[in-house]
């Protein structure tokens, strides 16, 4: 069966957190818990020319991430029940909330942040990829709802072909260590994975 | 504090593991040394380190969000998840030490199958340790992912382990007899290789975290005082120790610094986890 993942077009991204809120919506996640997240990572100074003038190198860029439904999901390597799983029919990963414990030992083996804990219901909660959706023929609300269509989705072999095969931006995690089924256009400014020029600029929102 | 539960768990489980091997040692090294009245006095430790391994069981029970679905991690054996081996592991060790100790108390006395019970006991003490540490070696965690967690955790096993074992044969108040010569020896040896293992530590996690620029404007300060309480504790009692001296207020003073030095340190620890990027 395909396995499906993400596009994302960090040139055209906003920031505007509308495919995070949408998703909220169609949801009802709490407050606390962001099934897709915005991460803003800037940086950069002033520079000194030879000449005595002054230039910027300040530079931002967003990065939209949700689940990356990876190849090597270090979230069901982790689980310690079983119910973080890869489905078979589509490769997505998902959490059976019957079966999970709540100890949140995903949260900290993910390297993206996807799973989180549901305080209400005690079980842990991710992005599993609208599946239901999809088994419809439709997209992830986030995908629909982004009004700069940064987003797609779809079989992850289409969206290489498409628009190749990068992954490694910073502020995520070198793409080797959970094989994410994951595309991104780099913005103009990316930095690769492991950058230390700059950092995350609202860690508040995003945690 | 998020992981307060955990905090105590690891804690507790490490300091009945390392009560367990100090006190093992001890009495497999004992020879024909062992009198009824040692034992009893050796069961002591054993019944002690049972209670604090039943506390560690009780704390890391509380920290999940659903509670009476805990034995689901057993369907997490099938593809080796570490948490789910760190409780076989815990299960393990607090079978055999429930076994050893039972056995003990009833028969008040040693055979070659207690004698085997106990180094089996003993081994599975340091896995259950290492089975800790296999749970925190996190490649999406950067501080935690370098074998100075497995340290760390040793660590603990033995400067608590060591510093409980001393109060404990301190507040034997001599009845120890000929054993007091052979449990001095393995209290001071055990206590020695938790003062390095503090030392260590303390040179080289700071300059870990400060590598992944991780470390906060208190820079390397928490690190030198978890560290320093460490090593005053284990002071108070190793010096007396050596000199011949039987402290009881030394030992007590002794394990009250280690204690606080790695709760702290364990804080801090968990604390990393806030430093991740994502």
């Amino acid at each position: 069966m395909a396995q499906y993942g993400f596009y994302f077009d960090s040139s055209r991204c906003t920031g505007c957190k509308t495919c995070s809120l949408a998703c909220k919506d169609f949801y009802d996640i709490s407050v606390d818990r962001d099934w897709r997240r915005i991460y803003e990572y800037g940086g950069g100074d002033w520079e000194q020319n030879k000449d005595g003038t002054w230039e910027h190198n300040v530079f931002s860029y967003y990065t939209s991430i949700s689940c990356n439904h990876c190849d090597s999901p270090a979230c069901v390597k982790a689980c310690s029940t079983g119910a973080m799983h890869k489905r078979e029919q589509d490769g997505l990963v998902a959490v059976d909330q019957d079966r999970c414990i709540g100890c949140q030992y995903c949260s900290m083996a993910c390297p993206y942040g996807a799973p989180q804990y549901d305080a209400e219901k005690k079980v842990m909660s991710k992005c599993h990829g609208c599946f239901e959706r999809v088994a419809e023929g439709s997209k992830p609300v986030c995908v629909d709802a982004c009004p700069l269509r940064a987003l797609d989705f779809g079989p992850i072999d289409e969206l290489r072909a498409k628009y190749g095969s990068e992954a490694s931006i910073a502020p995520l995690p070198d793409a080797g260590m959970t094989s994410p089924n994951l595309v991104i256009k780099p913005n103009v400014h990316a930095k690769p994975s492991g950058d230390k020029s700059g950092s995350v600029q609202n860690s508040r929102e995003v945690k | 504090m998020e992981h307060l539960s955990l905090v105590i768990f690891t804690v507790l489980a490490q300091c009945a593991a390392g009560l367990l091997v100090v006190t093992g040692v001890i009495q497999l090294m004992s020879g024909n040394v062992l009198t009824t009245g040692n034992l009893r006095l050796l069961n002591r430790h054993y019944v002690l380190a049972l209670v604090i391994l039943g506390a560690a069981l009780i704390a890391s029970i509380t920290h999940l969000g659903q509670p009476f679905r805990a034995m689901n991690v057993i369907y997490g054996l099938f593809h080796s998840s570490p948490l789910s081996m760190e409780i076989l592991a815990i299960s393990a060790f607090g079978g055999a030490l429930l076994l050893f100790t039972g056995f003990q108390v009833r028969t008040m006395q040693q055979n070659a199958l207690s004698r085997n019970l106990l180094i089996l006991t003993v081994l599975l003490a340091v896995a259950l340790v290492q089975a800790i540490a296999n749970v925190y070696t996190l490649s999406a965690v950067a501080a935690w992912d370098t074998s100075l967690t497995s340290l760390q955790f040793f660590r603990s096993a033995l400067t608590i382990g060591s510093s409980l074992a001393a109060l404990l044969i301190a507040g034997s108040h001599g009845r120890l007899g000929d054993l007091r010569a052979v449990a001095g020896k393995v209290t001071v040896v055990a206590g020695i290789t938790a003062l390095l293992l503090v030392v260590i530590i303390a040179m080289t996690f700071g300059g870990h975290l400060a590598g992944l620029a991780i470390t906060g404007s208190a820079g390397a300060t928490p690190l030198y005082l978890h560290s320093g309480l460490m090593l005053a504790g284990l002071l108070c009692w190793i010096i007396p120790t050596i000199k011949g001296w039987s402290s009881f207020m030394g030992a007590a003073v002794g394990l009250a610094l280690v204690v606080a030095g790695e709760v702290m340190s364990r804080m801090y620890f968990y604390d990393l986890l806030h430093a991740q990027v994502l």
